[in-house]
């Protein structure tokens, strides 16, 4: 009978962790994230609750609710019209390439009616879609054109907030009835907790099960890979990250989802020690005198050759990596006007990314792999000064 | 000599010659100070050594490619600053004109937007140029060149020195909201670059653009050396230079180009750094109790490059090898002096 009594109890306190906003309704079933904590889907009945927590960057105990069901009476009354999302969705409007990766991947491309900065964006068939002027483009950040994502009436807008609630806009779109859904994606720390997220896009468009089958073989892989490097990974080389601009190099922290790829695939980020939720801007000088002893330079901005790093500073030419040439920038996949794919799809394919990295770190672990995202930096002021001398 | 100027203006301190000495002392301890203060330890003797090519190539390697290019510029930078804006405030006889009134640092960034915000978004092919650190000193002389020029059109035409100062505000707010409409449309990335070069910087120089930098700053000041009379004589209006035969044109035309070629290439190489060039003449004045440029050029000379010198040390102060933008610090610690220094005097020196 304890025993029992015991059970009841601790089955409440897990409803009770899982309740909604409102004290008088309980989950039927809350769904266990496994990497991502800042979202949880509860299934009640009829409908479920997308609960987005911490939703910006900065945001602390801060939560949205969104109410989703296929059947518009089944939501419990006196929810506002813009937390409810009622299913099948016809048309998304999107700010993130990641949320363009994500209905890509579920096999929804067609939903998406509007997205921002249509030139950069990836993916083939959408670009053919923006072409024949099916899809918007609805501006950036700081220039939501409001009027135009009205006008396309979709059913939600999927955004990211870096600056939070502050983005009239979005509050604006919310005032008009337009449910707006914060995807805090990118501000997940682990690569699998990003790829997560596409449970909730399997929510939205009603495919859960795929989505899970999804998640489920991305992690497979992913685990594979790390085992694999954990076995076989002789090397473990220290890695830089980033360019600098001026004489300013905003380091990713030790805890950043870039550094955990990093550590999966058998490197050492040279800044593991780390700690902190923005990047940390450094000094040239700083940065340098620690890259002395850098064996990979990973993620170098915009450059295409190791002359490209050399121009925006000549002192970085000196550091042994680039010397060496073990430069490796993850632009291999751009559009013809520099939307770089690592940024799209690879959001979904974390396991792809890792394994491009494990064999930058160990090439004798995956023999014969070509890399996908990752493309090697190549130097081409030697051949071109030999050019000279021989003319 | 001495005695004498302190019998002609009252209220000096110091024999001038003591004030330059002090002056002289502070920039060579300072400057030594910003060669030392880094992420990384350098102690005295290290740069002893390093002089006579005994130290370690690690240290070699910082003092060279780091920390004496980083000084240089933020002596050069603090001089041609600083004596511009006394230029422009004797020019205007306006205590608020300052290196950039002509519009030159709206003029560079309007050519660093277009490169890093316009041509980066629609011609994506060369992206990589936006950060490439010739073609952001190249956009930025441009940019200030053309307004430059504009400028040089106006002061012919304009008789009204007044008029040319209102043109040039116009011109510098013409141009400021073209920057923010491309700011408005810029991806993150590419308007935090263009943030960041707003902040201003001094350790992104490399030695040939700082042989670039100190030809330029030197030809700058030698014209504005050869203003000094012509600085002296329009102190006391316009009309009464003219009236001693100065030829205002002339005067004008001469302290516009040194004042472009002084603050539009600390622009193009550093970014643009505000507030030195309106704070140092007033410090100056104050100081020397002078408004007389024979001792107020050389004056803002040695006082701009400790004031830029002494930001760029603070700016290092956080430690762990991260740092503070130079420009906010230095508006930062100038404004309190200035504000201490008017509270004590209860007034300003006048400028003429």
């Amino acid at each position: 009978m304890k025993y029992i009594k015991g059970l009841i109890y601790s089955l409440l306190i897990l409803f009770a962790s899982c309740k909604t906003g409102s004290p008088d309704r309980i989950a039927d079933h809350c769904n266990i994230n496994e990497y991502s904590d800042r979202f949880s889907i509860i299934q009640n009945e009829g409908f479920s609750i997308i609960r987005v927590m911490n939703p910006w960057q900065g945001a602390k105990d801060k939560y949205l609710d969104y109410y989703i069901s296929d059947d518009p009476s089944t939501i419990p009354p006196g929810i506002d019209g813009s937390q409810i999302i009622i299913r099948p969705i016809a048309s998304i409007v999107c700010t993130s390439t990641t949320h363009i990766a994500m209905v890509d991947t579920l096999g929804e491309i067609e939903i998406l009616k509007g997205v921002s900065g249509t030139e950069f964006v990836y993916d083939e068939e959408l670009r053919s879609r923006i072409e024949d002027g099916v899809v918007y483009d609805i501006g950036y950040e700081n220039g939501y054109n409001t009027e135009l994502i009205f006008s396309i009436k979709p059913d939600v807008v999927l955004v990211y907030g870096v600056s939070g609630e502050s983005v009239p806009a979005f509050s604006r779109l919310s005032d008009m009835g337009i449910t707006v859904l914060y995807i805090a994606d990118y501000l997940e720390d682990h690569p699998l907790a990003r790829i997560e997220w596409i449970k909730v896009f399997g929510e939205l468009l009603g495919k859960q099960d795929i989505a899970e089958r999804i998640f489920g073989s991305v992690c497979g892989e992913y685990m594979e890979i790390v085992e694999k490097v954990a076995d076989g990974g002789r090397l473990k080389p220290d890695v830089l990250l980033g360019l600098p601009f001026n004489d300013k190099w905003f380091i990713s922290p030790g805890n950043s989802y870039i550094a955990k790829l990093i550590e999966d695939a058998g490197g050492r980020y040279l800044w593991a020690e780390s700690q902190s939720d923005v990047s940390i801007p450094m000094s040239l000088e700083a940065v340098c005198q620690r890259a002395t002893k850098a064996d990979i330079w990973l993620n170098a901005g915009v450059a295409k050759s190791i002359d490209d790093i050399r121009l925006v500073d000549p002192r970085l030419g000196d550091l042994q990596v680039t010397a060496e040439g073990s430069v490796f920038n993850n632009n291999r996949r751009l559009n013809t006007n520099g939307g770089n794919d690592y940024w799209e799809s690879g959001i979904v394919n974390p396991h792809i990314i890792l394994k491009d990295l494990a064999f930058i770190f160990n090439p004798d672990i995956f023999p014969g792999y070509e890399l996908s995202y990752y493309t090697e930096l190549r130097d081409h002021s030697d051949s071109s000064d030999k050019r000279e001398y021989q003319e | 000599m001495n005695i004498k100027n302190n019998i002609k203006h009252n209220g000096v301190l110091f024999p001038r010659t003591y004030i330059y000495m002090v002056l002289g002392l502070s920039l060579v301890v300072l400057f030594i100070v910003d060669l030392l203060t880094g992420s990384v330890y350098i102690s005295f003797g290290d740069i002893i050594r390093a002089l006579s090519g005994k130290a370690e190539t690690d240290i070699i390697n910082i003092l060279c490619s780091f920390r004496l290019p980083r000084a240089l510029t933020a002596l050069l930078a603090g001089m041609a600053l600083s004596v511009s804006g006394l230029q422009m405030q004797t020019v205007f006889r306006n205590p608020l004109a300052g290196p950039y009134v002509l519009g030159i640092s709206s003029g560079a960034s309007l050519g660093v937007a277009i490169l890093i915000l316009g041509l980066s978004s629609v011609m994506s092919v060369h992206i990589s140029m936006a950060f490439n650190s010739w073609a952001i000193v190249g956009s930025a002389w441009i940019g200030s060149g053309l307004v430059l020029v504009l400028i040089m059109i106006v002061s012919v035409r304009v008789r009204d020195i007044m008029t040319v100062l209102i043109l040039g505000i116009m011109f510098a707010s013409a141009v400021s909201a073209l920057v923010s409409i491309m700011q408005y449309f810029s991806d993150e990335s590419m308007l935090k670059s263009f943030v960041i070069w707003t902040m201003g910087s001094l350790g992104n120089l490399s030695w040939q653009q700082l042989h670039i930098l100190i030809i330029s700053i030197i030809a700058g000041l030698f014209i504005s050396m050869l203003t000094t009379k012509k600085l002296n004589a329009l102190l006391l209006g316009e009309d009464h230079a003219r009236s001693l035969g100065l030829k205002i044109r002339t005067a004008r035309i001469l302290i516009f180009i040194s004042t472009s070629i002084l603050a539009g290439s600390v622009t193009a190489f550093c970014g643009p750094l505000a507030f030195i060039g309106i704070a140092v003449p007033h410090i100056c004045r104050l100081i020397f109790a002078t408004s007389s440029h024979n001792y107020l050029i050389a004056g803002t000379m040695m006082l701009g490059s400790i004031a830029l010198l002494l930001s760029d040390i603070i700016s290092q102060l956080p430690g762990n090898g991260r740092i503070l933008p130079v420009n906010s610090v230095t508006a930062l610690i100038g404004i309190p002096v200035l504000i201490w220094i008017i509270v004590r005097r209860n007034k300003f020196v006048r400028l003429s």
